[in-house]
């Protein structure tokens, strides 16, 4: 009998019957109030901005496919829907006064250069929306990190005019005037009369999606929190121990949203428990850091410097062999 | 005798030695021959401000001999030179990144209403590393500014404080900390300041 | 044994052009592509000092020990540099104020000294000043067409004549730098391995046609 040459298949070697694109699809869903919200608080725009987003990262994906000489049939059977998450992230963290080639341009750098060059799904090295987010950021400062708009409930329903009341976003506030901020914390938790991002204002949206996550054993929800925490409690340190600031700067700017839906990417994470805590807890003292030092939202900054370490954490946090039991020094034999 | 003259370590040090002396001897022929004197530093400051050399008139030049810089608590003067109606200084603002400086030429047109700067340009610096981030735009938002001769004290702020005009750059405050010295320094010496 | 200068433009040029195929000398290409207009001043530096270092190292390299042979290098290379900043200060100095830091940095160019340790150590005088009269060429091309791409999608505008107003301030920065450069050097390989295949193909072709009679 012949001998059967077996190839060995880099893992999962364990497999659940749910596959990725059920779990993007999730995904999708849970961005669904934050999106929601966005649109309410901020108008037309809002939606516009998204579906540009959202569009433009379906169509990078499949049109590199095609590139690539993979027949169009091929690509729709095997969509996974991870390029509709990136989208729709990169479209929930840019501000409402971008103009339309914005996130058309962040969409296609982070699909492409970000997540297909590399390989495709899961083989990115950091977080394509982040490094998206961070392109926008990088090469559209002039029109991004000015002129925030203020929106009010009625956005939407007033019609696409808004009022357009610039205002530094209440980050500035504590971060370089050293101030607490003038809106109560509920105003922070809802996002009403907040200015910001379009999906970073609600956090009551977000903090749904990530129920639904967490309840969906999607995510697990203790590190979202881990982050959270520790990146308020640092700031609460920084700032002489007062108390006052720990809520208006976890609510503030995008460490809800970047906590949740970006920092949790199955890719970009440790694969062990401890390594993930260390990962964590790491983003929340990076983040608070950086944040007093340049008083700018570094959200998307931290969580793309923390994606480069993950190797290395992996590197030293070595999870236990199956089976691995300790050997019992013998004193004196 | 002649085995030390074969000897490895011999050859290497006469060559080095060789390339150094001729090498050397070179250099020191060109940097006399190529050399810039201050007058040809000057006058190249001067042509980027007027296509044709004007005739000026010295009322304060360092390095001549017997006259010192002019110094106030933003910086020193080196020169300063009058064509009609006009003013050119040579200004060095102190105070930069790791206690470096920032040397700017500055063109100050008089009239009825007060002063104003009508162009900078960048001569020089010591020790800033983010000079790249200075640009022509950068130095335009200090020329639309008239000064009063009533509003004699007012000078830049390079952060945003919202004491005086502003002229912001964030990511380089040190070195916009000494470009907005220089500039001071001259509004500091035409307003009588100390 | 005679010297192939078409062999030397080639390699200079094409096959082993400095900074897209060998990746020498990347310090000046990503940090001074933010104008095509660097490029072309810190490519003509660059090429007289390889041109007067690779002569004289060609005519001493029978006098000069293997031991020491890189001091003596350097020396003669940075004595050609301070020639070049001396001339520059003098006689063109705007672009001596654009160079800025990386005159002085052209010393520790690896290009120059990877040039001058494996051509012309070992190689005749005119060999050698071609060689390096077209690896200067190479980078300077290559430096230009980069900062070309960087001026044009960073701030619109090529060789200091701006063209439009749409900036993306990513190609201007570090990042667009070293993100151009890979892209640069992609393409480069791209192109080299498709014109090494079809000369393949022909010379099979002509072989088989050979072959035949």
């Amino acid at each position: 009998m012949a001998d059967k040459i077996y190839k060995f298949s880099s893992s999962p070697h364990v497999r659940a019957p749910r596959t990725t694109r059920q779990i993007m699809i999730h995904v999708c869903i849970a961005l669904m109030p934050a999106c929601i919200m966005g649109v309410v608080l901020f108008g037309l725009k809002a939606l516009l901005l998204l579906v540009l987003s959202l569009v433009s990262a379906i169509l990078s994906e499949v049109v590199y496919l095609l590139i690539a000489k993979q027949k169009l049939n091929d690509i729709i059977k095997g969509f996974d829907f991870t390029s509709c998450v990136t989208g729709l992230l990169i479209g929930l963290s840019i501000g409402v006064q971008t103009p339309w080639y914005v996130p058309i341009l962040a969409s296609m750098f982070a699909i492409i250069v970000v997540k297909m060059i590399f390989g495709g799904t899961g083989k990115n090295l950091v977080n394509p929306a982040v490094t998206g987010r961070v392109f926008a950021f990088m090469s559209f400062t002039s029109v991004m990190a000015s002129g925030w708009i203020a929106p009010t409930i009625g956005s939407l329903v007033g019609g696409v005019t808004l009022n357009p009341t610039t205002g530094a976003t209440t980050l500035t506030d504590i971060f370089t005037n050293g101030t607490l901020p003038t809106l109560s914390n509920l105003d922070l938790f809802l996002g009403t009369g907040l200015s910001g991002c379009i999906g970073e204002t609600c956090k009551l949206a977000l903090i749904i999606g990530g129920i639904y996550l967490a309840v969906m054993g999607i995510i697990n929800i203790g590190y979202p929190i881990i982050y959270i925490a520790v990146a308020g409690l640092f700031t609460v340190a920084l700032n002489g121990f007062n108390f006052a600031y720990f809520l208006p700067s976890i609510l503030s700017g995008g460490l809800i949203l970047g906590a949740i839906f970006m920092a949790t990417d199955y890719t970009t994470t440790p694969n062990t428990t401890l390594g993930n805590v260390i990962y964590f807890v790491a983003l929340g003292l990076v983040t608070a850091g950086l944040r007093q030092a340049t008083g700018i939202e570094v959200v998307s900054f931290v969580i793309l410097l923390m994606n480069l370490f993950v190797p290395l954490i992996d590197k030293f946090v070595i999870n236990k062999p199956f089976g691995y039991k300790k050997v019992k020094k013998v004193k004196g034999a | 005798m002649k085995k030390f003259f074969k000897s490895d370590w011999f050859k290497c040090t006469a060559v080095l030695l060789g390339l150094l002396i001729v090498l050397g001897g070179t250099l020191a022929v060109l940097n006399d021959v190529l050399f810039v004197s201050p007058e040809e530093r000057t006058a190249r400051a001067i042509s980027k401000f007027y296509d044709t050399t004007p005739s000026y008139e010295v009322i304060l030049d360092a390095d001549a001999e017997n006259s010192k810089r002019e110094e106030n608590q933003f910086g020193y003067i080196e020169k300063i030179f009058e064509i009609g109606d006009e003013t050119l200084f040579k200004s060095t603002g102190i105070n930069g990144y790791k206690g470096g400086t920032i040397t700017l030429w500055l063109k100050v047109v008089k009239n009825e209403q007060g002063y104003k700067i009508e162009k900078i340009v960048l001569d020089g610096y010591e020790k800033q590393t983010l000079m790249s981030k200075f640009d022509a735009k950068y130095f335009r938002t200090f020329t639309d500014v008239t000064f009063d001769y009533e509003n004699k004290n007012s000078i830049f702020s390079p952060k945003n404080n919202g004491e005086g005009l502003t002229a912001p750059m964030t990511g380089a405050t040190y070195s916009a900390n000494a470009a907005c010295n220089a500039v001071n320094c001259v509004l500091a010496y035409l307003g009588g300041m100390e | 044994m005679k010297t192939n200068f078409k062999k030397i433009a080639k390699d200079g040029i094409l096959t082993n052009n400095p900074t897209l195929k060998l990746v020498l000398g990347t310090c000046p290409t990503l940090a001074l592509t933010t104008m095509a207009m660097n490029g072309i001043g810190m490519g003509a530096a660059v090429t007289f000092v390889l041109i007067c270092s690779n002569v004289l190292i060609s005519l001493l390299r029978k006098i000069i020990p293997n031991q020491v042979r890189i001091p003596a290098f350097v020396l003669i290379i940075a004595t050609f540099v301070t020639i070049v900043r001396l001339l520059l200060d003098k006689l063109l100095p705007d672009i001596y104020e654009s160079l800025g830091l990386y005159l002085p940095l052209i010393v520790v160019n690896c290009i120059i000294l990877a040039r001058a340790e494996s051509f012309a150590s070992k190689n005749p005088i005119l060999a050698s000043a071609a060689d390096g009269l077209f690896m200067g060429l190479g980078f300077t091309l290559a430096l230009t067409l980069m900062g070309a791409v960087r001026e044009l999608l960073g701030s619109g505008a090529i060789f200091g004549v701006k063209l439009w107003d749409f900036q993306i301030g990513f190609f201007a920065q570090s990042a667009g730098a070293f993100f151009t450069y890979g892209i640069f050097i992609a393409l480069f390989a791209l192109i080299s391995n498709l014109i090494e295949k079809k000369k393949k193909q022909k010379t099979l072709a002509v072989n088989e046609i050979g072959a035949e009679v």
